[in-house]
């Protein structure tokens, strides 16, 4: 008895991991297991045995039935297995090259766009839209821009016709419809819908009536930051402005105000600022934008008592950042899209 | 404005500063220096002139000399070690001592020292013409022999005196009161903390109307953009040339001498800021001065011989007869003074910056004079700067002055009071100081100050146009101050439940989609061609601008999706490999009536070349792949897209029957267009592949709509039972509406039953074989599904067959 069963075993053993498909696992189970195996066949000689070796003979036999049963859940799962990774196909030159293209990557306009509304962000700054379409009220007069002034000449500024009629551009009169030429418009759209305090950044397009060169281009971007509450002080501008300079160039970067001139702020200053890092550029001070501590007229077109409000300003080029900070030597490099100069920036 | 550092010195003492200093103060004024430039010898120490005693040949160098040379009459001479060839002994030469420093060529600096030639000391530099930066001359020393100025041991720089530096200032329109040498003597005294010196005025005039004795008989004031006019009449003037002193002055800022009285008429432009006007009194018919404005189409000749066709925003200064100058902007040809003058009119007036701006621009007549008046010009100036020139013509072309100087009209504007508080100074700036410092600061400038306490009444002169306000006044502190010395703070940051704008939001969240698929983000202009424009869209002749600069940009974008046609042409020219490209921002679309919405939009080209070489080809892009993106971009802008009910999409820019449409603006806020593009349009733009594109529109409150944090709803945990039915329908019916349709019989099916349907999902479309021809079998498999239980089988099979037998009834089943 003992003999058949470790034969049998023995043949388990040494059959089903060579097995090759599922049909030989099953008639090799069938074989030992089934209804006319050969262990089927030793349980039924069990009852002519003498009753003291009855128990002994069993437990052997199942003994031996627990061994063979996983041999054959495994055999199985192994044929499985090597189905399934046949799916995988032959197995590649892990060397070879990628066949799709690589991930897309963000403009360097909009990637310098997200790096400063980030830095002022966590100062507590959120971002606000207008529209680019704008009227010459929002743009100019409640800047504190007079009629007359140069910038609102035709030489300028692009305007629309006479009977235009722009049903999301609210007029505040009958003045005329324009592409802003700055984003500092946004602070009013958002001052009269929002009052104060205010604590913004605006984004965006700017439109002047350049000829298309080196350094200029018909469309711009700019950034709008406007901060308006109760006791905010030229000290704070300048904090704001330290702040965003070190953070874009490092703690080593210098920041400088001199005086000059604005309609909508006073008093008014040119931001120059100085880093170790800038190329040929470097340990230079380098005229970067306009700045100032918006002007009491502006307060009161949209209805705040500058007796009790007071806020800076400042409008910041994203061209010429990204320009400085990446070293571009061309804005029409901006505009023309080849991939060769978009994939340089991926920020990945 | 140019202002010569020589002209600067006769009203504030420079003397003690450098080029340098004065350059780098100007900028923290608030007057930006574009270019500074020293004509003559710039200052150079330790160079003097000397004289050669001796020359001996170099021992060790067949070309060097080594001289002995008097350098100070009181000392021994010095040895120099020389290669020049064009000196004799006895010859005065210039001589760089040890410690001089040259201009070297490069722009930078050439040290002096007592230094070894071949073994020869040499104590310093015997000089060339361009080693002085005297001009390009170096065949050899600069010899002064014979010159009578340059004296043993003198500094150089005192033989060669007419030196001087030339500093170009940008002004920003607020500082009309620095378009002179005062003007800007004035702002370098205030921070050099300097005396300044005005020149000494000698004619001491009466004023009236009309002058008894004077050379006019009436001045008529008929406009009111001119408020103020003087004239002072000179009797006798001798034409002639003007003094070497003001010739050089004119010339240091870019003026031609023309004859002694236009000359100072110049100088006083440059001088005091105001512009002025000779007149030959014998010219001025009727003797009579009239300020009007111009007629229609009324004819002028200017002094430069051009001719103009005036409209009446033009102001004339005009005699009995004719226009004899256009008022602030330029004189007439008529009325000039000649060699012949002997009777001069001069003319000070103040004239309304607007109107002299607007007039100037429209004719594009710039001049000093014009840039003057239209930045408004000092009126108590106007009369200082009249009696200025009196007394210079009388000085230098004789006459008399007629004691009575023509007034009339009025100042517009004067010196006024401002008053201000300390505390509303410190209020602004941020920092303390004490009212000593502000008092001292608005002093500096000119103003009269009077301290009561902490509280200050400040009387700003009439020069200052733009000081106005206590604002005003707090500006004037800082730049005195010095902006550099405002104290560095930290940032202040306070609590804010404001948001992002959501258009700002989803543009950073679709970028970032769109990138991750593998797409390049572009920026184009937004100003576009309007022929192109109408090429491809309805309206748009409401979207040019009416003064563009170019044919090429003048209207507005409509659609984002033709300039990504472009970029694919740059790359494909290029010969870049690429997917495609997307771009976000505002476009522009009008109504029939003209009625233009402004829209945020966004778009894709997916354009992956389709024989680009690779070592394993990838299935191309295809429509569908244009419609899983869209539908992505309409998922992040908040939007269901599963319900949106697609029609087809015909126009110039996309391939019939290969493009699809939904939405419009107006209706629900947005509008979705995709599918491949014309492809004889891409042919047109060099473009040889097939190109998919999709672009949302959208007012951009929708960006707004999705609000609050999303609600969770609960799932089921128990298996689905899943049916599937197999119809066929006739080819041209949409799978959109067969789906619909299923689905709304299935859920009215299960109606009552205790579970739902949980989804409907065409999986199969067939045509061919067994299939009628025209027609074709969709497969659609339904999912029913019970929140409480597992379905059985009995109940599925209820509600599946009342299904089967509802869309038996419209069209043939296959089981």
């Amino acid at each position: 008895m003992e003999n058949k069963i470790n034969d049998i075993l023995a043949k388990a053993k040494s059959l089903l991991p060579n097995a090759k498909t599922k049909g030989e696992v099953a008639a090799i189970s069938a074989d030992i297991t089934g209804p006319n195996g050969s262990l089927t066949a030793l349980m039924k000689i069990i009852p002519t045995l003498e009753k003291s070796q009855r128990p002994a003979a069993g437990k052997m036999i199942n003994m031996a039935k627990s061994q063979i049963e996983p041999l054959i859940t495994q055999a199985y799962a192994r044929i499985e297995n090597e189905q399934m990774a046949q799916a995988l196909g032959e197995s590649p030159d892990i060397t070879l090259p990628n066949i799709d293209a690589p991930m897309g990557t963000l403009h360097p306009l909009t990637l310098t766009i997200r790096k400063i509304c980030d830095i002022f962000k966590k100062a507590g700054f959120t971002v606000a839209e207008a529209t680019d379409l704008e009227t010459e009220w929002f743009c100019f007069d409640a800047l504190n821009t007079p009629a007359d002034h140069p910038a609102r000449d035709a030489q300028d500024t692009l305007f629309m016709p006479r009977q235009t009629v722009a049903a999301n551009v609210t007029k505040h009169a009958d003045e005329l419809y324009l592409l802003r030429s700055h984003t500092s418009s946004v602070q009013i759209r958002a001052m009269l819908k929002e009052g104060a305090p205010i604590k913004i950044l605006a984004p965006g397009r700017a439109f002047r009536r350049d000829t298309v060169d080196a350094t200029h281009s018909a469309n711009f971007h700019q950034i709008e930051c406007l901060y308006i509450d109760k006791d905010v002080r030229l000290t704070d501008l300048k904090a704001a402005l330290v702040y965003l300079f070190k953070s874009l160039f490092g703690e080593s970067a210098k920041t400088r105000l001199r005086p000059s001139f604005f309609p909508f702020t006073e008093p008014s200053f040119e931001v120059d600022f100085m880093s170790a890092n800038l190329g040929k550029l470097s340990n230079k001070w380098i005229e970067i934008m306009g700045c100032g501590m918006v002007d009491p007229n502006v307060l009161k077109n949209v209805g705040l008592d500058p007796d009790v409000y007071s806020g800076y300003a400042f409008g910041l080029g994203v061209e010429r950042v990204a320009m400085l900070v990446h070293s571009i030597d061309d804005i029409r490099h901006f505009y023309t899209n080849d991939v060769r100069f978009l994939r340089q920036f991926s920020g990945r | 404005m140019k202002a010569s550092l020589k002209w600067l010195n006769k009203y504030v003492d420079l003397s003690d500063l450098s080029v340098d200093e004065i350059a780098q103060a100007l900028p923290m004024l608030g007057l930006e220096v574009e270019s500074v430039e020293t004509v003559g010898l710039k200052e150079l120490e330790n160079v003097v002139v000397g004289q050669i005693l001796s020359r001996q040949q170099h021992p060790n160098a067949d070309k060097l000399g080594v001289c002995m040379v008097k350098v100070d009459p009181d000392k021994d001479p010095i040895q120099i070690v020389c290669g020049a060839k064009n000196y004799k002994v006895g010859d005065i030469v210039p001589v760089a001592l040890d410690g001089a420093k040259l201009p070297a060529p490069d722009g930078g600096v050439f040290e002096i020292k007592v230094s070894q030639l071949r073994g020869v000391t040499s104590n310093g530099m015997m000089c060339s013409a361009r080693e002085l930066g005297l001009g390009a001359d170096h065949s050899g020393l600069l010899i002064l022999t014979g010159n009578p100025a340059a004296k043993v041991g003198m500094r150089i720089n005192d033989v060669f005196t007419d030196s001087d530096t030339v500093f170009e200032i940008e002004l920003t329109a607020n500082r009309g009161d620095c378009l002179s040498h005062i003007g800007i003597a004035r702002e370098l005294a205030a921070r050099f903390n300097k005396k300044l010196k005005l020149p000494e005025l000698k004619y001491e005039p009466k004023y009236a109307p009309t002058p008894e004795g004077g050379l006019l008989k009436s001045v008529e004031l008929q406009t009111k953009n001119c408020p103020m006019y003087t004239a002072v009449s000179i009797k006798g003037v001798k034409i002639g040339k003007s003094p070497d002193w003001m010739i050089r002055d004119l010339e240091s800022v870019g003026l031609r001498s023309i004859n002694n009285v236009v000359d100072v008429t110049n100088y006083v432009l440059m001088e005091y800021g105001q512009p002025l006007h000779a007149f030959d009194a014998a010219k001025i018919k009727g003797a009579k001065i009239i300020v009007r404005q111009a007629r229609q189409d009324e004819p002028m000749q200017t002094l430069d011989g051009k001719k103009y066709i005036l409209s009446p925003e033009a102001t004339l200064i005009c005699d009995a007869e004719n226009a004899t100058a256009i008022a602030g902007v330029m004189g007439g040809l008529d009325s000039e003074v000649t060699e012949s003058t002997t009777d001069v009119v001069l003319e000070s007036a103040y004239f309304n910056p607007g109107n002299v701006r607007s007039t100037s621009r429209k004719y594009a007549i710039n001049t000093d004079s014009s840039y003057r008046f239209a930045r408004d010009v000092d009126p108590n100036g106007t009369l200082a700067a009249s009696r200025r020139a009196a007394d210079l013509i009388a000085e230098l072309a004789g006459g008399t002055i007629e004691p009575v100087t023509c007034l009339v009209g009025q100042k517009p504007r004067d010196d006024r009071k401002i008053q201000i508080s300390l505390r509303y100074i410190i209020d602004r700036i941020g920092f303390e100081i004490k009212a000593e410092d502000a008092a001292d600061a608005f002093r500096r400038l000119g103003f009269g100050v009077e301290c009561d306490g902490e509280n200050m009444s400040v009387l700003v002169p009439s020069f200052r146009s733009d000081v106005d306000r206590p604002i005003d006044l707090v500006e004037e502190f800082v730049r005195i101050w010095g902006s550099d010395n405002i104290p560095d703070t930290l940032m202040t940051t306070t609590e804010s439940f404001r948001q992002d704008d959501p258009l700002f939001t989803y543009a950073n969240k679709v970028s970032n989609y769109l990138a991750a698929i593998g797409l390049n983000e572009c920026q184009n202009y937004t100003l576009k061609d309007s022929q192109r424009n109408a090429s491809l869209y309805e309206n748009s002749e409401f979207l040019k601008l009416s003064n563009p600069l170019t044919s090429d940009q003048d209207s507005l974008r409509m659609s984002l999706l033709d300039g990504l046609i472009d970029v694919v042409a740059t790359n494909i020219s290029a010969a870049n490999s690429f997917k495609g490209f997307f771009e976000n921002g505002k476009i522009f679309k009008a109504d029939k009536n003209g009625e233009i919405l402004e829209l945020a939009s966004t778009a894709f080209v997916i354009a992956a070349d389709p024989d680009a070489r690779a070592w394993q080809k990838r299935p191309q892009p295809d429509f569908f792949e244009a419609k899983r993106v869209v539908f992505d971009m309409l998922g992040i802008l908040g939007v269901d897209a599963s319900r949106l009910n697609f029609q087809k999409l015909e126009g110039p820019f996309w391939q019939d029957g290969f493009a699809a449409a939904c939405g419009s603006e107006k209706r629900e806020g947005f509008c979705i267009n995709f599918g491949a593009v014309n492809v004889g349009l891409l042919r047109g733009a060099g473009i040889e592949r097939i190109v998919y594109a999709g672009e949302i529109t959208f007012k951009p409150e929708v960006a707004a709509r999705k609000k609050g944090a999303q609600k969770f709803s609960a799932f089921s945990s128990f298996p689905p039972a899943i049916r599937d039915i197999c119809l066929i329908a006739k080819n041209q019916e949409r799978a959109f509406d067969v789906i619909s349709e299923v689905s709304k019989v299935a859920r009215q099916k299960v109606k009552g039953t205790g579970f739902d349907v949980e989804s409907v999902e065409l999986f199969d479309v067939y045509c061919g074989k067994g299939i009628d021809e025209g027609c074709k079998s969709m497969s659609i498999s339904l999912s029913f599904r019970s929140m409480d239980r597992t379905l059985q089988a009995e109940e599925v099979n209820k509600a599946f067959d009342a299904i089967c037998a509802e869309i038996g009834k419209k069209h043939k089943l296959r089981m």
